[in-house]
């Protein structure tokens, strides 16, 4: 980099930006954190043929040593999303900042946290590592657990998800399950546990407001069902029943005197009001002190209070004389904190006045609209929701918040003067109390309603799925909520979101609550539509939710038809076609796409739906090798329409198709080109971290092919993996640790891909419950191991992991392989009978070669000619 | 202007004019006295003289309360509907003023009405204005031009519009149409004028401002910043070049979105009006304070705006543009120190921030010397600031 002269491009300034910044979590985003069949989920290996030879095989080509891509077909259904951004699902985002440079003591109970959290050996068989911190409202739980992530961060290589249970709503642990689901985009069926085991393990799991022995009840159930998994706890005390015994406690008391002077001293100085402690007397100070408890939320909004020149002695007369027991009593903690917070509102409410003189009734507007934000997420809301919670504008809110910030009434996430914010649950609680649900309520749902239809281009509403994604967790608490009145409406509004985005479990819920109501037959055929998405859209689903999506879709084919809907008729044949074409049965899809999905969209005029069907038939043709058949019509059927509408997403989505085509001819730069100055810009532009790692992975296969090893081990290393752990996607982040382990074997670093392959892919696959992959990885350590000449233990791999666990699953194509493989060792070996044994080997890889109708079995052939040669050399 | 009448020069424009004040002006507007009248005009501009001729007929008609058929007169003069309507609607608008006129901006453009009296900004090429458009019913951001007649007819001027108009990013202000624009109906005064979307939000310079004395942190200006440079970026995609990215020409819309306004214009404006400066030259790169300063032309170019982001991002953090003279009005000395490029470190100016992150080498980079190999090293010609400092 010269650092003399001026950055070539933007996007070099960004980058260089967002390095120097950290990440952006308001802008970065993943639409599709669910473990999917990218593309760059091939598997690239070295395999010895017996000729010392390697020969380079990739499993989208279906070469020698490689492994057909695991899991369905994609059938990833990208509506016409300009815009399909999901923020980060990293709690990084709301790391508060009096975590920071405001936090005062607590050395101990950090102490304590960290001990049991990042020491401990853990396995998955262990039970999961709790640390529960608990303490009266205001006492400061919420910023320790903060600064302990906030320190820690780069410890851990997996997500940290927070999670706000909002009172009064009962926490299942389905209820539980089927959010975190939602929150990972993992399958919300039954093997969801495994996915959230493994994206948990390396990552923590924290959960706010464990307030009750109820909650406790279903957070203990959860305890159980993570093994191995770290969760970070906390809440204000249990009425009785106690503290599970498997949790560790941290209890969490008011400051010390000295401690709590010095809180208020920097938050008056951060704060820009130093001086106003210091004109205080000794007696004023030692009253403040005693009359907020010590507890952190306390002198934090009392500092907000005084440094916009609000009088001490009001608050002081308002403020109830604590003694020492008291305080620790969590009921007088909050007696205090609704003192501040009822004077801190008068202190909102005259700042606005003197703002707005003689406007009492927009002060009015302005309050009310404050009080509404008591419904909003507790986990934070950003401008543009927050405006319609608040049904304010953006200007009046943008005064109204940068006035309850002056009084820590709010806080905003990561100290951004434009980003997210969120209330103190208590504040929330008392606001909401004097609002209207029923009208924040509504509001919600129009504001929600307006964003949920597919973007198009030359839409009037600016990016309002990234409203959506930035407000995901919102979107999945507030759709149980809506009105009866409007639940069909909302179903309709959101079918391309659901189809793109999720949250599954959420709409599942609603479709299911759906069905409870009168319907015309448009909406139950909608109804089924929304179902049909919600089951389906998972490719890693589980084999339950793939065959109820299956039935629903059948059942909407019948129903459509029956009663002549021909549109949603084609909608279900899509559907139908994909469910099948992800079980395998593809000729059956290709027949659903072109005989009813494809003229059905036709006849009514859905030329995206269209583009979709022929991009299906197009995928079936490239898997099957059909190259030029599939070129055609991704250039000539599905990019058009893409364009024509402006859907940049699924362009490149497209265009990333088309370079795997010119990879698999060998056009390499042109490959490149595509994947770097047409996918990437567009994930940029979306800000899909997901996708651009993705794209960045493949970039990466092609240098490789190129002979760039060096670059493109650092673009896995430092632009793929770190996106993987951030989201918590740990298959993905497994596949590309194998890709590494792939290239320093290549490079004769034997030892360093052996460890990869042990302590980075394998325990995933394990973790995950995948043992296909395990087995494809043990495959890989017994190939390296008998590179270092350890044949004996590569061949009992093979022989006692390996062949078993492929001859269960039953994939001819991978025993055939691995049958042929363990052959190659036995030849390297070659030892006593061990040609005897290799030849007897390629005989029986041979037969299922032929059946399968693959390339490999005249390779076969030509080995077993090779055995037979060495067997008679050897008898001379 | 009506849909279907094709835009007139000034001349022309002048003429239509004299014909309908002259015809106006005598005896009774009867629908045969019309027909004679637009018989007798120019072929080029007889649907102007039937449009103004029916605005007059109607806003008489209006005045005396008596119902104006529509139908009827487009069976009379055998004109396309929407002229008639077009006439009926501006006739109507003079009868019904909104807002004292205030700003120069006029109650109706159009079928444009205003919507509040202030201006929403004034710049060089003349007042902003919020107007509801009445035929699509939405709020949109008018920029009248002043009324400079070389401006509207400068071909350079109206096709860097045409450009703007062209890119469909959603990071820009969207021009929905351009061009003259009837104010009022009767005083025949047209105005030229381009319609945008709406941005509700305020502008940067706004926000700068209203953040007085108080300090952004990196956290904030990280939030504000990357999607100014997003936004920039997927300009530059299109192959267009802003040249005069300033915080006052960063808008945000009612989702907190920046959005980026009046590209090109400044740098068209100035060329189409080669005796006016134009805009604050604190915001533009060495290069073209050079070019404008030694007569010289200059090519657009990309890093032309980065050179600009990096003052905007300068001036955030710091509170301070990076190229300030110490006298406000002495131009030319800013202009010079902008050609040296010599300015004070951030840390200097901001020794509260912990610049561990690495931001002072960024702006360093955005403010750097971008010419090539062969140039650098040379040193730049003395410039002549004359110009700029009228």
């Amino acid at each position: 980099m010269d650092l003399n002269r001026r950055y070539q491009t933007v996007a070099d300034l960004i980058a260089d930006l967002e390095r120097a910044f950290g990440s952006v979590p308001s802008q970065q985003a993943d639409h599709s954190a669910r473990p999917i069949n990218h593309a760059d989920q091939q598997v690239h290996v070295h395999i010895h043929t017996g000729t010392d030879q390697p020969v380079t095989g990739s499993a989208a080509t279906g070469h020698v040593g490689s492994h057909p891509t695991f899991g369905p077909p994609d059938i990833q259904l990208s509506a016409g999303d300009q815009s399909s951004v999901r923020t980060s699902l990293s709690a990084d985002e709301g790391f508060d900042r009096r975590a920071g440079e405001l936090f005062v003591g607590r050395e101990e109970e950090q102490q304590q946290v960290e001990s049991v959290l990042f020491t401990a050996e853990r396995t998955l068989e262990d039970q999961a590592t709790v640390v529960y911190v608990h303490g009266s409202p205001g006492i400061g739980k919420s910023y320790l657990i903060s600064r302990v992530l906030h320190q820690r961060r780069s410890q851990l290589q997996g997500p940290v998800i927070r999670l706000v249970l909002e009172r009064d709503q009962n926490w299942t642990l389905d209820r539980l399950r089927d959010v975190l689901a939602d929150r990972l985009r993992v399958s919300a069926g039954r093997n969801v546990w495994i996915e959230l085991r493994a994206a948990f393990y390396d990552g923590i799991l924290q959960v706010e407001n464990v307030d009750t022995a109820e909650v406790a009840a279903s957070i203990s159930q959860l305890v159980e069902k993570l093994s191995g998994c770290r969760l970070l706890l906390s809440g204000r005390w249990f009425d009785a029943g106690g503290i599970p015994n498997n949790w560790n406690e941290v209890e969490i008391v008011p400051l010390s005197q000295n401690q709590a002077a010095e809180q208020f001293e920097r938050e008056l100085q951060s704060a820009g009001a130093a001086s106003v402690w210091e004109r205080f007397s000794d007696e004023q100070r030692t009253s403040l002190l005693a009359r907020t408890g010590s507890m952190p939320l306390a002198i934090h909004l009392a500092s907000g209070y005084l440094a916009a020149k609000f009088p001490l002695d009001v608050l002081l007369q308002k403020l109830p004389e604590l003694s020492l027991r008291d305080i620790s009593d969590p009921r007088f903690g909050q007696q205090v904190l609704r003192v501040i917070y009822g004077e801190s509102l008068g202190a909102l409410k005259t700042s606005l006045a003197g703002r707005r003189p003689g406007e009492d009734e927009g002060v009015e507007r302005l309050m009310s609209g404050f009080h509404r934000l008591g419904f909003g997420s507790l986990t934070g809301m950003g401008r543009a929701l927050a405006g319609a919670v608040a049904g304010l504008d953006a200007f009046n809110l943008a005064e109204l918040l940068d006035v309850a910030e002056t009084l820590h009434l709010i806080e905003r996430d990561d100290d951004g003067l434009l980003d997210r914010f969120r209330l103190h649950p208590l504040l929330a609680e008392i606001l909401a109390a004097s609002a209207d649900e029923a009208v924040v309520n509504d509001s919600l749902t129009d504001w929600f309603v307006e964003r949920l239809p597919r973007p198009m281009a030359g839409d009037p509403r600016v990016k309002p799925w990234q409203n959506l994604h930035e407000e995901y967790e919102t979107l999945a608490n507030w759709l149980p909520l809506v009105p009866a009145s409007r639940v069909f409406e909302v179903i309709a509004a959101g079918l391309y979101f659901l189809f793109t985005s999720g949250p599954a479990a959420a709409w599942i819920a609603l479709c299911e609550r759906a069905e409870t109501m009168d319907r015309t037959d448009d909406e139950e055929s909608i109804r089924l539509r929304a179902l049909g998405y919600a089951l389906c859209q998972f490719p890693g689903a589980d084999s339950d939710d793939i065959q109820r999506g299956k039935k629903i879709c059948e059942r909407k084919l019948q129903f459509d038809e029956h009663r002549g809907l021909t549109e949603e008729a084609s909608h279900a044949a899509f559907m139908l076609g994909d469910v099948l074409s992800s079980c395998g049965e593809l000729d059956e899809a290709l027949r659903l796409w072109q005989a009813k999905a494809i003229p059905g969209f036709d006849s009514a005029g859905c030329d995206i739906e269209k583009a979709w069907a022929q991009g299906r038939i197009a995928d079936v043709l490239q898997n099957r090798g059909d190259l030029d058949a599939a070129l055609r019509i991704r250039l000539q059927e599905e990019l058009p329409v893409y364009e024509l509408h402006g859907d940049v997403h699924n362009t490149a989505i497209t265009q990333g198709k088309i370079a795997n085509v010119a990879r698999t001819r060998g056009e390499m730069d042109e490959a490149l080109r595509i994947h770097r100055e047409i996918q990437l810009p567009v994930y940029e532009q979306l800000g899909d971290v997901h996708g651009k790692a993705v794209t960045q992975s493949m970039i990466a296969d092609v240098l490789r092919v190129q002979g760039d090893h060096d670059e493109a081990i650092r673009i896995w290393r430092e632009d793929v993996i770190p996106v993987y752990e951030r989201i918590g996607d740990a298959r993905s982040k497994a596949v590309t640790q194998g890709k590494i382990a792939d290239e320093l074997h290549g490079r004769g670093e034997l030892e360093e891909a052996l460890r990869i392959r042990r302590e980075k892919e394998l325990p995933v696959y394990e973790r995950l419950g995948d043992i296909r992959e395990k087995a494809v990885t043990q495959g890989k350590i017994a190939y390296t191991l008998s590179q270092q000449k350890d044949f004996d233990a590569a061949i009992r791999l093979y022989r006692e992991e390996v062949l078993p666990t492929f001859k269960t699953l039953g994939v001819k194509r991978d025993v055939a392989m691995s049958l042929a493989n363990l052959a190659h060792i036995f030849l390297a070996r070659r030892e006593g009978r061990d040609v005897r044994r290799a030849e007897e080997l390629f005989n029986e890889a041979l037969p299922l070669a032929e059946e399968m109708k693959i390339p490999e079995a005249e390779e076969f052939r030509k080995m077993l000619k090779d055995c037979e040669r060495l067997r008679k050399q050897k008898r001379r | 202007m009506p849909q279907g009448l094709s835009p007139l020069d000034s001349a022309e424009r002048g003429q239509v004019d004299d014909i309908c004040r002259r015809f106006a002006e005598v005896g009774q507007l009867t629908d045969s006295r019309i027909n004679d009248c637009v018989n007798d005009a120019p072929g080029p501009l007889r649907d102007h003289v039937l449009f103004e001729l029916l605005v007059e007929k109607f806003g008489r008609q209006f005045e005396a309360g008596e119902t104006i058929s529509e139908i009827d007169a487009g069976k009379c003069f055998g004109c396309p509907q929407e002229l008639i309507t077009a006439a009926r609607r501006a006739a109507q608008q003079d009868a019904q003023p909104t807002f004292p006129s205030e700003n120069g901006l006029p109650n109706w453009l159009g079928r444009y009405e205003l919507k509040q009296p202030e201006s929403l900004g004034q710049g060089a090429f003349g007042v902003v204005g919020l107007y509801r458009d009445t035929q699509l019913e939405r709020d949109v951001a008018i920029k009248l031009l002043k009324l400079d007649h070389s401006v509207p007819r400068s071909g350079q001027f109206w096709q860097e519009v045409r450009r703007h108009a062209a890119v469909t990013s959603n990071s820009v202000v969207q021009i929905y149409e351009a061009g003259q624009f009837r104010e009022g109906s009767r005083q025949r005064i047209w105005r030229p004028a381009i319609v945008m979307s709406y941005a509700s939000g305020g502008t940067l310079r706004q926000r700068i401002d209203k953040s007085g004395d108080r300090k952004w942190s990196i956290g904030a200006v990280k939030n504000v910043f990357i999607p100014i440079c997003r936004a920039t970026a997927e300009l530059h995609r299109d192959d267009t070049i802003h040249r005069d990215l300033k915080p006052a020409n960063i808008i945000y819309n009612a989702h907190d979105q920046p959005l980026l306004a009046d590209f090109g214009l400044a740098a068209a404006w100035f060329a189409a009006m080669p005796q006016q400066a134009v805009g604050s030259p604190a915001y533009m790169a060495s290069e073209v304070v050079e070019a404008w300063t030694s007569h010289a032309p200059i090519k657009p170019d990309r890093r032309q705006d980065i050179w600009s982001l990096g003052v905007i991002l300068y001036e955030l953090l710091a509170g301070t543009r990076p190229f300030v003279a110490d006298d406000p009005k002495n131009r030319n000395q800013l202009l010079q120190r902008i050609i040296s490029g010599n300015f004070t470190p951030l840390q200097t100016a901001r020794p509260d921030l912990d610049d561990s992150s690495g931001i002072s080498p960024i702006i360093g980079r955005c403010l750097a010397d971008h010419w090539p190999l062969s140039r650098r090293g040379l040193e730049p010609a003395l410039p002549d600031c004359r110009r700029l400092d009228r």
